[in-house]
């Protein structure tokens, strides 16, 4: 038996307002053991008592001192929550969940490109670090709806070995989508240096769908980071099923080839009862 | 050496081997529960399923302990109307390898005989009564403690049905025996035991108890002696004809093999999947098959029941 994802009741160290919507909730933890074999792109269930109760990916995993903290983006009750809480306030933490994302074997693999949309930036930024650390050539582009949305700029530069930042309305970086930045990108490499590269992304599923598309198009291969409705994010419940795929165990990163069989991407989710609705975003 | 036999026929249903995904874990979609067949499943039981849409309890719905969990979902699911075409998805997904059970709850007796209805009009080889919910006030638990209210529930599921009728056994009772034999005298086909086990859990740091839902029902491997008993003191009684399904805090193939033992005639497999994944269901298959081997054993009916005859 695994060691149980028990809750573990932590106190907010800090609020770091990272843009105009987005915000970072700082704290530390004592179990430590349960960080030491952390995969990036894992996911935490996040309690707000009284409140509820949410999955979040980890963005911050600083060491000594221990620091660890989630970014949230206030589009509901849960994240205005989160965003409104301060330096003092507990939280309870179980996991990490799910799989998180793979690095590729450095025999085969040259180059991983980021491609983070919105606050999707938050699953991606940590797994991105790691492969930077891990001796991989790194490009971050990250999209936003615009200036106020842009998440992490300093850090993205600092850690990446380009970064390139896209917004809808032109007010930072490339004006336009994510995805045109990743097919100029992609165009600019050889065949030989396409079968070296991988994606890592995360973004509104409109976002990743044309992802896809662009990978499809130019034969790349790539790890998406998917999100669901979850209540026990231990692959029990099944409120995040998508096509047979628990997202929260058999995910929440799904290679290029797996989302393919994914009948529900970028069309369907569940509501709470479990029906099946279409996917309607408004961020992107 | 033959190869040992691991069918087994429940109230006329024949499963290809004893061990059934239970109720409420991975088996939203008809895709889900088709892939614990295709991990050895020998069958599937559905969440259960009421005739409208519920959205269930608000998060926290479940908390992790070192011995098991206790979850409040609240029987959350699309209706049975929106799970039917679940049921024709698990059918294709399978091709009728393995049979699946439709669990249902109401709110009265009457919805109980409606739901039971439209679930066995979407197909399904047999009912599973839930008349033991711990999580969802109104709905479940008191129906499944008063043998008075269990006879009235099983005989009117029954009377509508021509497909095999489960009840569902709470533990939370002082003589589940007598819950048994109600059911059975109501004209059950075939009992489960047991349901999760009324529990909570606060959290001393803010004093408050983790479930929205404030109490829920224990699963895992801490139930699991309750439930080896409980099937014990059914099936040793000399007084329940009918068949029973075990299910509690099943984790590996010596639990099955235990609450074999015990009486029952299959079990149901749930929490264990949260660390052991579907791979589970493969994983005791093989282990069965050798122990079966070992000692000796042709078939799944020779180990059934031998702890009652041991102790005469």
């Amino acid at each position: 038996m695994r060691s149980p994802g028990m809750m573990e009741m932590v106190r907010v160290r800090e609020v770091r307002r990272e843009s105009s919507a987005i915000s970072s909730v700082m704290f530390s933890s004592l179990n430590r053991s349960r960080w030491n074999s952390l995969v990036p792109g894992q996911f935490m269930m996040v309690w707000v008592p009284g409140i509820d109760e949410v999955p979040m990916s980890l963005s911050y995993l600083e060491e000594d001192p221990l620091l660890l903290g989630i970014t949230v983006q206030n589009i509901g009750e849960a994240t205005q929550a989160l965003c409104s809480l301060r330096e003092g306030d507990r939280i309870g933490i179980r996991g990490p969940y799910g799989n998180g994302f793979t690095l590729p074997e450095k025999a085969d693999v040259d180059r991983i490109i980021g491609v983070s949309g919105g606050v999707g930036g938050a699953s991606t930024i940590l797994p991105m670090e790691w492969a930077g650390r891990n001796g991989f050539e790194t490009i971050n582009l990250v999209g936003a709806r615009d200036q106020g949305l842009m998440l992490f700029k300093e850090r993205w530069q600092r850690n990446s070995t380009r970064v390139l930042f896209s917004t809808d309305d032109g007010s930072f970086g490339h004006g336009g989508f994510v995805t045109e930045l990743l097919d100029k990108e992609l165009s600019a490499l050889t065949e030989d240096q396409r079968a070296r590269t991988i994606i890592f992304t995360c973004g509104p599923e409109v976002m990743m769908t044309a992802v896809l598309d662009v990978l499809e198009r130019y034969g790349v291969g790539g790890q998406f980071s998917l999100e669901r409705f979850m209540k026990c994010g231990l692959g029990l419940c099944d409120s995040c099923s998508m096509s047979g795929k628990r997202v929260c165990m058999d995910g929440p990163v799904f290679s290029l080839e797996e989302v393919l069989d994914l009948e529900e991407f970028g069309k369907l989710h569940r509501d709470r009862s479990g029906s099946l609705i279409p996917i309607k975003e408004c961020i992107r | 050496m033959e190869r040992p036999d691991l069918e087994v026929n429940i109230a006329g249903i024949r499963f290809p081997n004893p061990l059934l995904l239970a109720s409420g874990i991975a088996d939203e979609t008809g895709a889900s529960m088709a892939a614990a067949v295709k991990m050895g499943a020998g069958g599937v039981v559905t969440k259960s399923l009421s005739l409208e849409r519920r959205e269930g309890h608000p998060n926290p719905c479940v908390v992790e302990l070192p011995f098991g969990m206790i979850n409040a979902m609240g029987l959350p699911n699309p209706g049975i109307q929106g799970y039917g075409e679940e049921i024709a998805k698990f059918r294709r997904l399978t091709d009728g390898r393995a049979p699946v059970l439709g669990s249902v709850f109401g709110s009265t007796i009457d919805e109980y005989g409606e739901a039971a209805r439209a679930v066995s009009d979407l197909g399904v080889d047999a009912v599973e009564i839930n008349g033991s919910c711990p999580n969802a006030r109104g709905l479940g638990l008191q129906f499944g403690q008063d043998p008075e209210v269990i006879d009235e529930l099983v005989r009117t599921v029954r009377s509508s049905l021509d497909i095999p009728v489960f009840f569902k056994l709470t533990p939370a009772t002082s003589d589940i025996l007598e819950l048994a034999l109600a059911a059975q005298e109501a004209g059950a086909d075939g009992l489960t035991a047991i349901n999760t086990m009324p529990a909570m859990k606060i959290d001393i740091r803010t004093g408050r108890p983790i479930l929205t839902n404030i109490t829920g029902g224990l699963s895992g491997p801490a139930i699991r002696p309750v439930g080896v008993r409980c099937v014990y003191r059914i099936c040793s009684s000399g007084e329940i004809e009918i068949p029973v399904i075990g299910v509690g805090g099943i984790s590996n193939f010596e639990d099955v093999l235990e609450y074999i033992m015990a009486g029952s005639s299959a079990v149901q497999i749930g929490t264990c999947i949260s660390w052991s994944n579907l791979g589970v269901f493969s994983d005791i298959l093989q282990g069965i098959t050798c122990f079966m081997e070992e000692e000796g054993y042709s078939s799944i009916d020779e180990i059934r029941g031998i702890a009652a005859e041991v102790v005469e």
